[in-house]
């Protein structure tokens, strides 16, 4: 009885560690937005410079991995469904099952956990760094928020970034599966424009943003949480910068599981399934 | 930004304790007013917060329990923006580190200027300019940290800080890792802001007697977990 006790008291603390920590992480970002939008009176420049770099180095530096990575997607997406609907006569679906795949589902997805290898680690560890070698109490000392200095500005270069390349995922993924159409089928750019034109609705768009926003949102919090929990020494860098990775992919694909799960149960609502 | 500062006419402790995880109470229980307008070495046995004592005097580590008290205010309680107007006025230079790695030794000066709007950049270049030459580093000014000299990075780190022009200096250790003519142009720049009046008050730890001799300074000594005066200019 007082093993099971135990274990119920361990799993308990457990989720209440969750709990705190989902909290603290809100906390967090409230915090960031209301120094970085209401109490900035000083040094907008000095922080626009920073979402810039950030925009940068997560956006514009980020596009020839997207580019491989969406045109590959792209094609392999219209090879595998163009060669099942042509067997079943239905190849003028092509529109609706690339906007349903690539546009709703893999391309917010992909590109976050890509964004998760390439900028999550980088803030966490930029940011890890920059407590072990003492440059966020300088910055305190100089009278400058870390919140609205350091965070803030990751988080909406972050969020930017995201959207902006999730944005382009998809313009490259379905160009390439045109491109890759045309050699199989010789299809034409016409039917396959209008193909995606009939596939789309607006619920694509609202689906599209608020995956992205959010999951840009949650890789550059968690990244920015994690980098900025380094306490004492160098050899913290490496274990934060690895938490947000976990971190950050576990709640990204959970996130964008949730709302397609509710996306879908809408649908089945509109329908009167259910 | 300038007339946001806000200017510190009395500094103390009122029952101040501070201690870190795996050390409780390093300080404990401090009362002392610090009196202004003098130079104060922070002397003591090593290990017993000298650093941490003046990491809580500059407003950068918050006391676990009692009250930090400016003007009379307990600046414990208060928010960052808050504090700021006596943060403006409160300068701390590190014993290491502290400069922003992907910046800069010009834009790190620079940062708290432009950031705080206390001059235009054409003005904070200037500025950057005249320190970079009379220290000799004006050929250095477009480096980043990591490719120049600790000893400059420290030196930047801490002319930063006096840029500011704080009334109230805490200096952790300022004048090590220098060559033996950095530093003495160090103490010779303080020596002149000390003599005009914008810095007030020093409050500084060093291994070296002969720079508190050169700013007179009385001892302030921290020792097992205490914080007292002793008026008497140190040898």
């Amino acid at each position: 009885m007082s093993f099971l006790l135990r274990q119920a008291d361990h799993v308990g603390a457990r989720v209440f560690d969750f709990f705190a920590y989902v909290r603290t992480l809100f906390f967090m970002v409230y915090l960031s937005l209301r120094s970085g939008l209401l109490e900035q009176t000083q040094g907008m420049r000095q922080v626009v410079s920073v979402i810039s770099a950030q925009i940068y180095f997560t956006g514009w530096q980020g596009l020839p991995l997207i580019s491989i990575l969406a045109l590959a997607t792209g094609g392999i997406a219209i090879i595998q469904s163009s060669t099942q609907l042509s067997l079943l006569g239905g190849s003028s679906m092509v529109g609706n099952i690339l906007v349903l795949v690539i546009v709703r589902e893999v391309g917010p997805l992909l590109t976050a956990l890509m964004v998760i290898a390439r900028s999550g680690t980088a803030v966490a560890s930029e940011l890890g760094t920059m407590r072990v070698n003492r440059e966020i109490e300088a910055l305190e000392i100089m009278g400058i928020q870390p919140l609205s200095y350091i965070v803030f500005p990751r988080l909406v270069g972050g969020v930017i970034s995201v959207v902006c390349l999730s944005f382009y995922f998809n313009l490259v993924a379905l160009l390439g599966g045109f491109f890759v159409s045309k050699a199989l089928h010789g299809m034409q750019l016409s039917f396959y424009f209008e193909s995606l034109a009939n596939a789309f609705a607006v619920e694509d768009v609202w689906l599209f943003l608020v995956k992205s926003v959010f999951s840009g949102l949650i890789i550059f919090v968690l990244g920015c949480y994690q980098g900025m929990s380094v306490q004492h020494s160098s050899h913290e860098v490496p274990q934060v910068t690895a938490r947000a990775v976990v971190h950050s992919i576990f709640a990204v694909t959970g996130f964008n599981l949730i709302v397609s799960l509710l996306s879908y149960l809408n649908q089945l609502v509109r329908l009167g399934i259910i | 930004m300038m007339e946001r500062k806000r200017k510190i006419e009395s500094l103390g402790f009122d029952r101040m304790s501070f201690g870190y995880e795996w050390r409780k109470e390093l300080l404990h229980d401090i009362t002392l007013q610090i009196p202004l307008g003098k130079a104060w070495h922070v002397e003591g046995p090593s290990g017993h917060g000298q650093t941490t004592f003046l990491r809580v005097l500059g407003g950068l580590s918050t006391p676990t329990s009692g009250a930090m008290l400016i003007n009379g205010e307990n600046v414990t309680e208060m928010s960052f923006d808050e504090f700021l107007p006596y943060r403006l006025d409160l300068g701390y230079t590190f014993q290491s580190g502290g400069l922003l790695s992907n910046r800069t030794l010009a834009e790190n000066m620079a940062l708290p200027l432009l950031y705080h709007k206390l001059c235009s950049p054409e003005e904070a270049e200037a500025k950057i300019r005249a320190y970079a030459e009379r220290f000799g580093f004006l050929n250095m000014v477009d480096q980043r940290p990591a490719f120049v000299s600790a000893g400059l990075r420290k030196l930047v780190s801490v002319l930063r800080t006096l840029m500011f022009e704080p009334s109230f200096l805490v200096m952790d250790d300022p004048f090590s890792g220098f060559d033996q003519q950095t530093a003495q142009a160090l103490v010779k720049y303080l020596r002149e802001i000390w003599e005009d009046g914008f810095v007030k008050t020093m409050v500084f730890t060093t291994a070296d007697n002969t720079y508190v001799s050169e700013f007179q300074a009385s001892i302030l000594r921290v020792e097992n977990g205490k914080a007292y005066l002793e008026e008497k200019a140190a040898a």
